[in-house]
């Protein structure tokens, strides 16, 4: 059979599309427990957990908790972030420590971050140390990687251009290494922010610090299940929240540096 | 007159683009022989691409229809061959030449000697017998359009079909690739139809010229060219008959750039 | 020196001298929590090789179970989902809903729903390790060439042998990029589950060793952590050099016109 022209969904029966597979989900976990496929004391119906989501949000207690996990959040991925892209420049822009630092940095990052929780335990206890330790360190690789690869990226045909033009140094900088680099930054930052939100909920809900995580847990040990859920799915909303403000503001820098890029080719 | 291998009979192909109606083909037809080499040329975007891929059954045409053997083209007939512009793409980058050109055989289930004696021969016949091992990336651009070209071969299609297959290689291979097919296409008597917008080429190349005018496109004149069948690149190329069919295609085609040309809709073997 | 030695001695050079300098900082070290290297690579051995068989192996080997579960679902699921544009519409949202769930958040769920036994662990890590396979396996099947696909509807390769022969040839460079990040994922995974009620595993050893304030003995545990990722990731390596060879010699000479 002849395949026809494909034709491109439009974005509006696409958004349809995914409400109805939302719909559709909602609808799956109303049913599992309300025809006893589990019992609705470990799985409550999606109502149940929505409303217990609407009981969360209009306590305090709810919105200090959320309050806690974005400052973690926020604050360790500042510090990873800043690590990263000064180390990631200085690494990107020799060829000798790029070299010099590939086998430390292939053997450090696969040491995962939970190792860091029995230590971060000892050392700060239940406080927002632990859960910086632990975010930092885990989002500090993916930008440290992706600016080290955008700084090094740089096509070689339009670094001959850029010398045959005779750039200066500032120029070479503004017109050539920064948006090359700034597509991979801008990946970076996108990946470490979803790891640092992992990593913070981790570490509230194992070790204890303040947070969403933390409440989960509490949740959990007083058999609060609906409302274990509840908070679930609000750090499920939150990591989308994250997941697509991150991709939007690629999309926006992205787009302003490619006019920039056109002006400086006039 | 013998019934003609391929019929394309009041073919006409519309496009959506965004909102736009685009009539890339607006009423073609005409017929090729078993046996033939016949080249379409038109102006650029006269929809030559779109008209080769209808004609391959990748596309539905929006009304007419094609026959191949009198049986209705829809979707890829097996009989059919199809070397592509693209070569690079064409080529399946994590398989070697002699694995390219034997997948499309070893569908068929035949015995694996069998098998590996055609392409043994399809890459001799291209001169590529000692990169049968290579991968597809280590040969030059036109190595590897002559790698589809011996896939297609090996396969024994009776109409093969090649889109502006030399396109995109220097002057040089291109002159070689021209007689490497010539030659491909009189040891093998396969029924081929190329489309190309390089106006010398096709006189060079074929025994019938399809001039197609700008879109909405329809066939403007069929050309017969009446050059010896022993073709050469230099002395073909610099005689007095060569340079008048090239003018007359040339000219037709600047008659065509013009807004409104219409050529008459008649196709079949004059 | 020889290209070889060279080589050797620019790999092994600044973790060497990061290794010395770690050995020499903390030899006078009388913090309790940051014990002298020394010491620790002295328990090393007498601790972990009495866990050998009660802990260590059946860490590795739910590891690589959980490990090879998440491939399969992430590969089986996402071709059907990279191939179909409608499909992909209606799924996406929940989806990204759900892959936004920290997976140790999910650990009290699976831990009400399934106990805490080996079945909850394996779930824990597939539940997290699946999505770097999934999500570039979905890109991989996309991003399958056009002219490719044309080439095989002319020469009539349809259905399964399709699949095989274009589709998941074709996307497995980027599945095996999802694949290596999904490696790094399950180890993450396998020691929050056993972090959590167990009553084996290393995960569990390290947390029992912090609880009784065996200090040099955990720090042996998250060494013995870091050498296992390390080992995992070099065999990952042999195994994308050999499966991706073609493609990584593709890379080469495009690189090499660029």
């Amino acid at each position: 059979m002849s395949r026809p022209a494909p034709r491109r969904a439009s974005p509006a029966s696409r958004a349809g599309l995914g409400a109805l597979g939302l719909v559709g989900a909602a609808a799956v976990f109303e049913l599992i427990p309300r025809i006893g496929l589990v019992s609705p004391r470990y799985l409550p119906p999606t109502t149940a957990m929505l409303a217990a989501l609407g009981r969360e949000a209009t306590g305090a207690a709810f919105w200090r908790a959320l309050l806690d996990t974005i400052h973690g959040w926020a604050l360790g991925l500042a510090i990873a972030v800043a690590l990263g892209l000064v180390l990631g420049v200085a690494i990107g822009s020799v060829r000798g420590l790029r070299v010099a630092t590939a086998s430390t940095i292939e053997f450090l990052r696969p040491i995962p971050s939970v190792a860091l929780i029995p230590v971060a335990v000892l050392l700060y206890g239940a406080q927002l140390r632990s859960t910086l330790l632990l975010v930092v360190y885990a989002s500090f690789w993916p930008i440290l990687l992706q600016v080290i690869q955008g700084v090094g990226d740089v096509d070689p045909v339009a670094r001959d251009t850029a010398l045959a033009y005779r750039f200066t140094p500032w120029a070479t900088i503004r017109y050539l290494v920064l948006p090359t680099a700034l597509s991979y930054i801008l990946t970076g930052l996108r990946l470490s922010a979803a790891v640092a939100l992992i990593l913070a909920i981790t570490a509230e809900l194992m070790i204890g610090t303040p947070g969403l995580g933390k409440e989960i847990g509490v949740a959990m040990a007083s058999s609060a299940v609906p409302a274990m859920y509840a908070l679930i799915l609000a750090v499920g909303l939150i990591g989308v929240a994250v997941n697509v403000g991150f991709r939007a503001l690629e999309r926006r820098m992205l787009a302003w540096h490619t006019s920039v890029r056109l002006e400086a080719a006039r | 007159m013998t019934r003609p291998l391929l019929d394309v009979r009041h073919l006409r192909k519309v496009y959506d683009d965004h909102g736009r109606i685009v009539e890339a083909i607006g009423d073609l037809s005409f017929s090729c022989a078993a046996g033939e080499l016949v080249a379409i040329v038109g102006p650029s975007g006269a929809g030559k691409t779109t008209l080769l891929k209808c004609v391959a059954g990748l596309l539905d045409p929006s009304a007419g229809e094609v026959a191949l053997d009198d049986v209705r083209v829809d979707g890829p007939p097996p009989a059919m061959a199809v070397v592509f512009q693209e070569y690079g793409r064409s080529l399946f980058p994590w398989l070697t030449v002699h694995d390219n050109v034997a997948l499309p055989l070893r569908q068929r289930k035949a015995a694996r000697d069998h098998v590996r004696g055609r392409v043994n021969a399809a890459l001799a016949e291209v001169g590529l017998a000692d990169a049968a091992g290579a991968y597809p990336w280590q040969l030059s651009g036109g190595m590897q359009q002559r790698v589809a070209i011996a896939r297609a071969i090996a396969y024994e299609p009776k109409l093969l079909l090649m889109d502006e297959p030399f396109a995109a290689v220097d002057a040089q291979t291109r002159a070689d690739l021209e007689d490497l097919t010539r030659s491909l296409w009189r040891r093998h008597a396969v029924t081929l139809l190329f489309v190309t917008h390089d106006i010398d080429e096709a006189v060079y190349m074929a025994q019938r010229v399809l001039i197609l005018s700008s879109s909405p496109t329809r066939v403007i004149e069929n050309l017969a060219i009446d050059l010896p069948a022993e073709r050469d690149q230099l002395a073909t190329r610099s005689s007095p008959r060569f340079a008048e069919l090239r003018a007359r295609v040339y000219a037709q085609i600047q008659r065509a750039r013009q807004p409104g040309a219409a050529g008459p809709g008649a196709g079949g073997p004059s | 020196m020889t290209a070889v030695a060279r080589r050797l001695v620019r790999v092994l050079a600044l973790p060497a001298a990061l290794f010395a300098l770690w050995w020499i900082a903390s030899a006078g070290s009388t913090s309790f929590y940051l014990p002298p290297l020394p010491r620790i690579l002295a328990v090393f051995g007498p601790t972990w090789s009495a866990r050998l068989t009660s802990d260590v192996l059946p860490s590795t080997a739910r590891l690589l179970l959980g490990y090879a579960g998440a491939v399969v679902l992430g590969v089986g699921l996402g071709v059907p989902l990279g191939a179909r544009p409608r499909l992909r519409a209606v799924v996406e949202p929940t989806l990204e809903l759900v892959r936004a769930i920290p997976p140790p958040a999910l650990v009290p769920v699976f831990m009400l729903l399934f106990g805490i036994g080996t079945p909850m662990k394996l779930l824990v890590i597939v539940s997290g390790a699946i999505w770097p396979v999934l999500l570039n396996t979905i890109d991989g099947v996309r991003a399958v060439d056009e002219v490719l696909a044309d080439t095989c509807r002319c020469y009539g390769i349809t259905g399964a042998r399709r699949l095989r022969v274009l589709v998941l040839r074709g996307a497995s460079p980027q599945i095996v990029t999802g694949m290596r990040q999904a490696l790094s994922i399950a180890i993450i995974l396998m020691v929050i589950s056993e972090m959590f009620a167990s009553s084996s595993g290393l995960g569990y050893a390290i947390v029992d060793f912090q609880r009784g304030f065996s200090i040099p003995e955990m720090w042996s545990g998250i060494l013995l952590l870091g050498v296992l990722g390390f080992a995992l990731s070099l065999v990952f390596r042999v195994f994308e050099a050999r499966a991706l060879g073609w493609y990584h010699g593709l890379r080469r000479t495009r690189r090499g016109d660029a």
